[in-house]
């Protein structure tokens, strides 16, 4: 619904009924912006981002009660944490999965896996539903449209991890080659588009760059390239950009400064609406509301764990005040581990408590307009622009990642955070300024390894071994060799792909198929 | 005549980070020692083939996501079943009983994210038996 954002009744809802607006100043001059407050504005505040998990860990079933309490105290959202194995098209019975299954993420590497871990879950309620499949994408995709066609629950809308393009340099999940693995992500867009999905079936990330250590800035120029290469071939493809760009993400970060944080998440918005408006020519009133998704974090230490508590909320804050419309937040020993049940619960709390507390939500767009902001806003977009602009005059995503410009311009910034908390220059409490070590103690929250992964793991090894044999045969087969086919060619994967999977498929039997396929076309 | 110091450093199992173990062969050439870097997603069996036929002083297995205590203690196996005397280091993140049962196991040396990089060149450089 779209309003006049300077219409409708004040907020009073603080201790002396200060009477808040929807909206301050004028509407900005960038469509993607003003579209995006006069629609927000229309459905009143809280303006706030849906309470997103990324979660996942050992076996299906230990997953599905931990996403069940997640939806329980406020998850909207469900990313799903794949093992490595399952992102990198590996059972887990598999000699180079060893001591991985279920560890970095759950183990799903089968239909009735996803099944195990979504049968808790109260559709109806949830928003959206995702998984890591970045190099595997035309497996991840069919496998949650499966379990939510078997559930009735079609309106649920996607939120997949379908970006490979940054694995070859920010996170080494790559699989095939970059020119395969655009292919397969914007095969998974494209069947999206064509089976009308609701939601985004790839998140552009920016994310992993900033990781991996080019810094937010840089990190957000780059993954515009990205974005700009899977738009080109979708429309090469004969889709429209409009009917591409909405099924489309943006997964942005920002974790050392509020105001930079929230001008990051504004500036992806403008930008990602100007590429749409500039390079594929669609009209400003036709661009689709571009989703913005964050993952709040802040320095996360060890040894302080419940320390991270107050950083995160920091950052949670200034996502939100930057735009952002799905928000993960850090646990706080999410640098020892893979989060407890306590500290992924405390993160929901804390994405719901912003969302709702303090007025934080009470605008939409409050930072705008300030001195400050605004100086800094154009700061950023005027670096990203540069960024863009000079991966462009290289030849784009694909020809600077093979001429290794987009490893130099990580490889440039690696440090930078390391360099400013050894020179002092920048705090860091409690372990370069504040330290108190006989306290740390006070500190330490909730936090244990989950024991027994290694008798889990040699659990699923079985149950794989078993799922194999009562599933192997020819029917199975005849779908694998629809899969190798349409590999070889030019069709896209995930019809077969999905119909192995029904038949009983698994996630290393498929990516094998496709492997085969990719082969023997050359 | 005497040749460089050897290493054969490796990612074992199915983690892609590789900031670290590429940046620990930056540093271990410009101190003089000869890398050979077997890129991501080995097997143990592929590390002590390579380590032999090259006859390396020190090998050297990263794992940021999990398997470093598992595939590296495999490492040490099958290197002694080979009469290989090549010391094991280990680089990554691993929980406190995994690093402390590969040490037990013949694990050499442990590194952990944050360790001082002349640190970990001393280290190797000492176990060479070349040095």
């Amino acid at each position: 619904m779209t309003a006049d954002p300077h219409t409708g009744e004040p907020v009073r809802t603080n201790d002396s009924e200060v009477p808040i607006h929807r909206h301050y100043g004028p509407l900005p001059a960038e469509p993607s912006l003003r579209e995006w407050i006069t629609t927000r504005a229309g459905n009143g505040p809280p303006y706030r981002p849906r309470a997103m998990v990324y979660t996942g860990q050992g076996s299906p079933e230990m997953t599905a009660e931990r996403v069940r309490m997640l939806q329980d105290v406020g998850a909207e959202s469900v990313l799903l944490a794949c093992d490595l194995p399952a992102q990198l098209g590996f059972d887990p019975d598999h000699r180079l999965a060893r001591a991985q299954v279920g560890r970095a993420g759950v183990s799903c590497g089968t239909l009735d896996d996803l099944r195990t871990i979504c049968a808790p879950l109260d559709l109806e309620k949830l928003d959206s539903l995702g998984m890591l499949a970045n190099s595997v994408g035309h497996v991840g995709l069919p496998m949650v449209r499966e379990v939510l066609a078997e559930r009735g629950a079609e309106h649920v809308r996607l939120v997949m991890q379908n970006d490979p393009l940054k694995e070859f340099t920010a996170r080494g999940t790559e699989l095939f080659s970059p020119e395969q693995a655009v292919r397969i992500a914007c095969d998974t867009v494209g069947y999206a588009i064509e089976e009308g999905m609701p939601g985004y079936a790839m998140a552009v990330c920016s994310n992993h760059y900033d990781v991996a250590g080019a810094g937010p800035v840089r990190a957000l120029g780059i993954a515009l390239a990205n974005g700009i290469t899977y738009l080109e071939e979708l429309v090469r493809r004969g889709h429209s950009a409009v009917e591409a760009a909405k099924r489309i993400m943006l997964f942005v970060n920002e974790r050392s400064d509020l105001f930079v944080c929230a001008a990051v998440f504004r500036v992806a918005r403008a930008l990602w609406g100007e590429i749409l408006r500039e390079r594929f020519s669609v009209r400003p009133d036709e661009i689709p509301p571009v989703a913005l998704m964050g993952y709040a974090h802040g320095l996360e230490t060890s040894n302080e764990p419940l320390v991270n508590v107050p950083r995160c909320t920091l950052s949670v804050a200034a996502a939100t005040l930057g735009g952002v419309d799905y928000l993960c937040a850090a646990s706080y020993d999410e640098a020892l581990r893979v989060p407890s049940t306590e500290a992924a619960a405390l993160a929901v709390r804390t994405l719901r408590v912003v969302g709702a507390e303090h007025g934080i939500t009470a605008s939409i767009d409050p930072l705008a307009g300030g001195h400050k902001f605004t100086d800094v806003e154009a700061w950023v977009r005027e670096q990203v622009v540069r960024e863009l602009d000079r991966i462009e005059e290289r030849g784009g995503a694909l020809a600077c990642l093979y001429s290794g410009y987009i490893a130099e311009l990580i490889d440039e910034r690696r440090g930078t955070r390391q360099r400013q908390l050894d020179s002092g220059e920048r705090e860091f409490i409690g372990e370069n300024t504040a330290g108190a070590p006989r306290w740390q103690g006070l500190f330490a929250g909730s936090t244990e390894p989950v024991p027994g992964l290694d008798v889990v793991e040699g659990q699923l090894r079985e149950r794989v071994r078993k799922h194999k044999e009562q599933h192997a045969g020819p029917a199975l087969d005849g779908t694998l060799e629809r899969v190798r086919l349409a590999a070889r060619g030019t069709g896209n994967l995930l019809p077969p792909s999905a119909e192995a999977l029904r038949a009983g498929a698994t996630i290393e039997q498929i990516i094998e198929a496709t492997r085969s396929g990719f082969r023997e076309a050359g | 005549m005497s040749r460089r110091p050897r290493v054969v450093l490796a990612k074992v199992g199915l983690d892609g980070h590789d900031v670290g173990v590429l940046l620990i062969a930056k540093h271990l050439t410009e101190a003089g020692m000869e890398v050979v870097y077997l890129g991501k997603r080995n097997l143990p069996e592929t590390i002590v083939a390579t380590a032999v036929a090259e006859d390396a002083d020190v090998v050297g297995v990263s794992s940021l996501s999990g398997g470093l205590g598992e595939f590296s203690v495999e490492v040490v196996r099958l290197l002694a079943e080979q009469g290989a005397d090549i010391p094991v280091i280990t680089g990554g993140i691993a929980e406190d009983d995994e690093i402390g049962w590969a040490i037990d196991a013949g694990v050499r040396h442990h590194f952990g994210p944050g360790e001082p990089i002349q640190h970990v060149v001393d280290t190797f450089y000492g176990l060479t038996s070349r040095a």
